[in-house]
């Protein structure tokens, strides 16, 4: 949505300077007005990661508290344990430090991150020779944080987290990170497909086989409702 | 399945991890990690080496002694179109898109195929001008010449374009460096079809649209290691 907000916003502001093009004066204002615009669009982690790809090296700290938590929960959602994710987090920084200068003017950085990430994550996958199917996390083992407030419902929360965990870690990893994209990171079909580097269309397509997947796997659970069955249950630890 | 709200119908397992404590943010190794200013200015110096080094081959090696009497159809097939192409090309595969990660999948993979076939099409599909004449070569050694001539030419803006790309590409870096290399083979196709008179399709075929294809997939395979962030 933001993307669409900027390009639209730049599109007016380029049919504004065309317009307007005989008066020197209405442009100049249009174009300031266009660019605080653009500024406001931009969050505060965004202009800091500008700040720093221009040669700003303070602004780092900024886009390391901004953006750490996302990018190891990320990291744990494609199936890493805690020590993993943490080590390729900071990988994930020093790529970012690398290659700041590649960091492309008016961007939001939480996409160029997400994907820097998803390398890391693949050559950590590829050098440690860790199928990924069965990632470098026991899903038996885990002890899941789950919110109830009867004991029944803290219960089946509990299990069904760990039925989604377990099942996210068997699936593909294509299909799993499609749907973590989608589902956890709240990103948008366009962002995660530009992340993963493929089309729109196929990105959907593994999304909802993964969601075929865990919506089979939970309507397994005993006595559980399978999700969507009704188009109105809820389960108890849903964000 | 354009709306996609039926997701949320899944439990997030870590939705309520708390965070590890923070280290803060850690200051970067100094080791002088390129900014954006270098950046541009190594990518404009990557850009303008290479073009100076093909026009440098072109003066010592000479414009073709048929040019003034080929028609202007096939000039503009043969030289302008793989030169234009590959500026494209090259202007598609480092566009930044609307999240900064590039071009759509579809449009940089597309192109990458299509320019060396754009290249192989126009080398067979073109009425030839004039009759062909063998040269002091056969066919064979004639087209391997050529094919020498063209990839040596390449191979300089390849290396000048993988180093000022270094770590440029977070997505699609195989397809987008395959763009690249296929950029550089177009230019160095139009270069040497510039420079060598032969007007035998095959020759066209074989000796300046195979390095196209190499450069492409040199891209691809070689230069994607360099891109990759």
């Amino acid at each position: 949505m933001l993307t669409l907000i900027l390009s639209f916003l730049r599109r007016g502001a380029s049919l504004e300077r065309a317009t307007a093009a005989s008066s020197t004066t209405t442009a100049s204002v249009t174009q300031e007005r266009a660019d605080t615009a653009v500024e406001a669009v931009l969050s505060a982690v965004d202009r800091a990661m500008h700040r720093y790809a221009d040669g700003e090296v303070a602004a780092f700290a900024e886009v390391h508290s901004a953006l750490a938590p996302r990018l190891r929960l990320f990291l744990r959602r494609l199936g890493c344990s805690l020590d993993i994710a943490e080590d390729l987090a900071q990988e994930t920084f020093l790529r970012m430090h690398h290659a700041r200068g590649s960091f492309a003017q008016g961007k939001q950085v939480a996409p160029w991150a997400y994907a820097i990430a998803r390398n890391c994550f693949i050559s950590h996958a590829r050098s440690s020779k860790t199928k990924l199917s069965r990632a470098s996390v026991d899903a038996e083992q885990v002890e899941l944080p789950v919110r109830g407030s009867s004991g029944e419902e803290e219960s089946i929360a509990r299990q069904s987290a760990e039925v989604v965990q377990r099942t996210l870690l068997a699936m593909t990893p294509a299909r799993r990170e499609a749907f973590v994209l989608l589902r956890y990171e709240g990103m948008s079909v366009a962002a995660a497909a530009q992340i993963v580097g493929i089309s729109e269309g196929a990105l959907k397509i593994r999304a909802f086989h993964a969601y075929e997947l865990l919506r089979a796997a939970l309507a397994g659970m005993e006595g559980h409702p399978a999700p969507g069955a009704d188009g109105s249950n809820r389960l108890a630890v849903e964000t | 399945m354009n709306d996609l709200s039926f997701l949320k119908q899944i439990p997030d397992p870590l939705a309520t991890e708390t965070e590890p404590p923070s280290h803060g943010g850690r200051l970067p190794p100094s080791d002088g990690a390129p900014t954006r200013a270098v950046t541009r200015r190594r990518r404009l110096a990557g850009i303008a080496l290479s073009l100076a080094w093909l026009c440098t081959h072109l003066l010592i090696y000479g414009v073709r002694q048929d040019f003034a009497q080929l028609p202007r159809g096939y000039v503009a097939a043969q030289v302008v179109l793989p030169v234009v192409f590959g500026a494209s090309c090259l202007a598609v595969a480092i566009a930044p898109g609307k999240l900064g990660l590039g071009l759509g999948v579809g449009l940089v993979a597309a192109m990458a195929l299509l320019g060396p076939l754009s290249f192989w099409l126009l080398a067979l599909g073109m009425p030839v001008p004039h009759a062909p004449h063998t040269g002091p070569f056969s066919f064979w050694l004639g087209s391997f010449l050529c094919m020498d001539i063209t990839l040596s030419w390449a191979a300089a803006p390849l290396l000048l374009v993988a180093l000022s790309l270094r770590r440029a590409f977070p997505t699609q870096a195989v397809s987008r460096s395959a763009l690249v290399g296929a950029a550089i083979g177009l230019l160095s196709g139009g270069a040497i079809n510039l420079h060598c008179p032969n007007v035998n399709p095959w020759h066209l075929l074989a000796g300046h649209g195979v390095p196209v294809l190499v450069a492409a997939v040199l891209g691809a395979l070689v230069i994607a290691r360099w891109t990759r962030t």
